[in-house]
């Protein structure tokens, strides 16, 4: 089912509550579209090149890019066309040679590294294609990790998270290790990770490559329903044509360009 | 949830931190039995002095070690007891001399002759045989630990020492030279008749002051006195012999060389152990990056890790310590660990491995979670 449900105000969630007031523009695309002041995330003429054996080789050459508080945006293209490497810029999680960042009207891309650091775990969900859980964390610890970096209690956290495992249909395996469930499993737990904090941006490197085709839409379907939610502004990469119905918007990059 | 990301990432890679466990086990074990074989050895150098019951030991001008004694007259003990102060005061004398054994070899042994009756340098406690042994005719004391080194002599067994003869009277336990010599307590006299040495000569003068009395000032006096002599406190004594043998012989650094091998083994064996755990994280970590974990609360990980290994390890390795030194230490090979010897190898252990975790500290902060999160 695509994620174009969101018309109107969504039904917050009890573990989202906490964290409602800092997501207050959970508008629908439609009511949006348009208003500059809504995009959580802003980027213009951005620019990387790597240096390979010494020479430098563009990877991303002028790019823009937006998006808006509950939207969910595609970035698609072929392998090395430099999607991860945009998703990564956008994430703070790698400086850009040349362009502007702006997370939620904040310039972000020329804040010193433990200022980034912050702004990461403040606004942003990563959602890897490997899961990336901690191993020896079960379930329930895994997901409330990033709420206890922002400080909450552990009870509490723990608390949140295990509502939130409920929600993503994995209430009975809260106590579970990582490497005692499906792949499926393990990308729904990562999802909750990434959204516990309703953050303003949620960001997804391939969610389901490392996934059969049912649980890679079981993730996309459940991504849509929590991305709902939180109205978290969220942008997938992927390159699996079969999951494109859940985008509101793709955008296809080829050599470091947007088509 | 620190504590609780490092408690349970630790307890998850079993093997691993078992090895870090046993490199921690390994040093702390090794410090303590090294040093504490190494501190019983050094005070089997001081025994005679440290049971003396004396206060003052009086011998030649620049006595340095209470096993080589250089004589001095006999009768200037007179002029000894007259200063005033010196409660009592004995003659001893040690002699080398060799043993003959039964199959007709000779084993060197330390002849230390003491007044009949005299309750100073009376290092031995009877454990075997009559108390006044050394009023027998011809009556030598030996210690039981010795028992191999001669031939196992029986009570009443007759000997012959430097040509004369003797006869085992009664054994004593745990009084060992630092030398291989075993000892031998005779009577003053026979000691001079075995060893066919000058009767006119002592070895040593061993004085109880009078209570309340200054030692210092009364070993003052003496040497003003006797001009000739040293003389010194027991403690004193006692640590000039343990000197004699620390600077003579290099054990200190033989034995320290030894232990800070084995802390290095230990050090590399955390060290890889951690690094090892982080390397197989390294993913993990840059995970923990990425969602906004600071680089403080990334070594504060580490190093709750590498603290929590230590301190386990270390509380096993002080218990099997225990044991260890429980089991295995005799008079011959004794293990005195010093109280301060626990303290200190645990707070060197560990701060060793605190070190080692900037080893995988180093690796974790070269992480960009950018390439690792990657695919
Ligand atoms: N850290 C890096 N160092 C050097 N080259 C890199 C690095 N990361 C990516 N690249 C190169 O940049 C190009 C784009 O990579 P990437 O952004 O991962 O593409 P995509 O995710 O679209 O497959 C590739 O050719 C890749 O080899
Ligand atoms: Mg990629």
């Amino acid at each position: 089912m695509p994620a174009n449900q969101t018309t109107g105000m969504p039904q917050a969630m009890p573990y989202f509550q906490a964290v409602a007031s800092n997501s207050m523009n959970r508008k629908s695309n439609a009511d949006i579209a348009g208003e500059e002041d809504h995009r959580v995330l802003l980027a213009t003429n951005i620019c990387k090149s790597y240096s390979i054996g010494g020479e430098p080789r563009r990877v991303l050459d002028d790019v823009d890019f937006h998006t808006y508080a509950g939207e969910m945006v595609f970035l698609c293209g072929p392998s090395g066309s430099g999607k991860s490497t945009l998703l990564s810029i956008l994430g703070c999680l790698l400086e850009c040679d040349s362009g502007e960042v702006w997370i939620d009207n904040r310039r972000v891309d020329q804040l010193s590294v433990s200022e980034r650091t912050n702004v990461r775990r403040r606004n942003i969900g990563f959602v890897f294609q490997r899961f990336q859980l901690i191993r020896g964390l079960n379930a329930e610890d895994n997901v409330a990790v990033p709420l206890t970096l922002q400080g909450v209690s552990l009870n509490d956290a723990r608390e949140r998270s295990g509502e939130l495992l409920s929600r993503v249909g994995l209430g009975l395996h809260r106590k579970q290790q990582p490497n005692a469930m499906s792949p499926g499993q393990c990308q729904r737990v990562a999802l909750a990770r990434a959204v516990i904090t309703a953050p303003r941006l949620l960001l997804a490197d391939e969610p389901t490559a490392a996934l059969d085709g049912k649980s890679g839409n079981e993730v996309m379907e459940l991504l849509a329903e929590l991305v709902a939610d939180t109205g978290s502004a969220t942008v997938v990469v992927t390159h699996d044509p079969r999951i494109l119905g859940y985008a509101d918007r793709v955008c296809e990059i080829e050599n470091g360009q947007f088509k | 949830m620190f504590w609780n990301i490092a408690l349970r990432t630790l307890l998850s890679d079993r093997g691993k931190l078992l090895a870090g466990l046993v490199g921690v086990i390994f040093s702390v074990v090794l410090v303590n039995i090294q040093g504490g074989l190494f501190f019983g050895l050094l005070h089997k150098a001081s025994l005679l002095v440290d049971h003396s019951n004396a206060d003052i030991w009086v011998g030649h001008r620049g006595m340095h070690n209470v096993d080589f004694p250089h004589h001095i007259p006999e009768h200037w003990i007179h002029r000894v007891r007259s200063i005033p102060g010196v409660a009592q005061a004995e003659p001893m004398r040690i002699y080398f001399s060799e043993m003959s054994l039964p199959n007709g070899d000779f084993e060197g042994v330390m002849v230390v002759g003491l007044k009949e009756g005299a309750s100073l340098g009376r290092a031995y406690k009877i454990t075997e045989g009559p108390e006044d042994g050394l009023s027998y005719t011809d009556g030598v004391v030996v210690d039981q630990c010795d028992d191999q080194k001669l031939s196992y002599p029986e009570i009443g067994e007759t000997r012959e020492i430097g040509g004369r003869r003797v006869q085992i009277a009664a054994k004593c336990y745990g009084i060992l030279s630092f030398l291989v010599t075993p000892y031998v307590f005779t009577t003053y006299d026979r000691a001079v008749d075995i060893a066919d040495g000058d009767p006119s000569m002592a070895s040593y003068f061993l004085i109880r002051v009078a209570p309340g009395i200054d030692r210092e000032s009364v070993c003052e006096e003496i040497r003003r006195r006797l001009g000739d002599v040293t003389a010194m406190t027991s403690e004193d004594y006692a640590a000039t012999s343990v000197k004699f043998w620390m600077t003579r012989t290099g054990i200190g650094l033989s034995f320290g060389a030894a232990t800070a091998l084995g802390l290095l083994v230990g050090l590399v064996m955390v060290g890889q152990t951690l690094y090892a755990m982080v390397l197989d994280r390294i993913s993990e970590f840059a995970t923990l990056k990425a969602m906004g974990s600071t680089e403080r609360e990334i070594v504060l990980l580490l190093t709750a890790q590498s603290a929590l290994v230590a301190v386990v390890g270390i509380c096993i390795g002080l218990v099997l310590t225990f044991v260890i030194q429980a089991i295995l230490s005799t008079p011959r090979a004794a293990i005195d660990i010093p109280v301060f010897l626990y303290f200190t190898s645990a707070a060197l252990v560990l701060s060793i491995c605190l070190f080692a975790s900037t080893l995988p500290y180093l690796r974790v902060r070269s992480v960009d979670p950018h390439s690792v999160l990657q695919g």
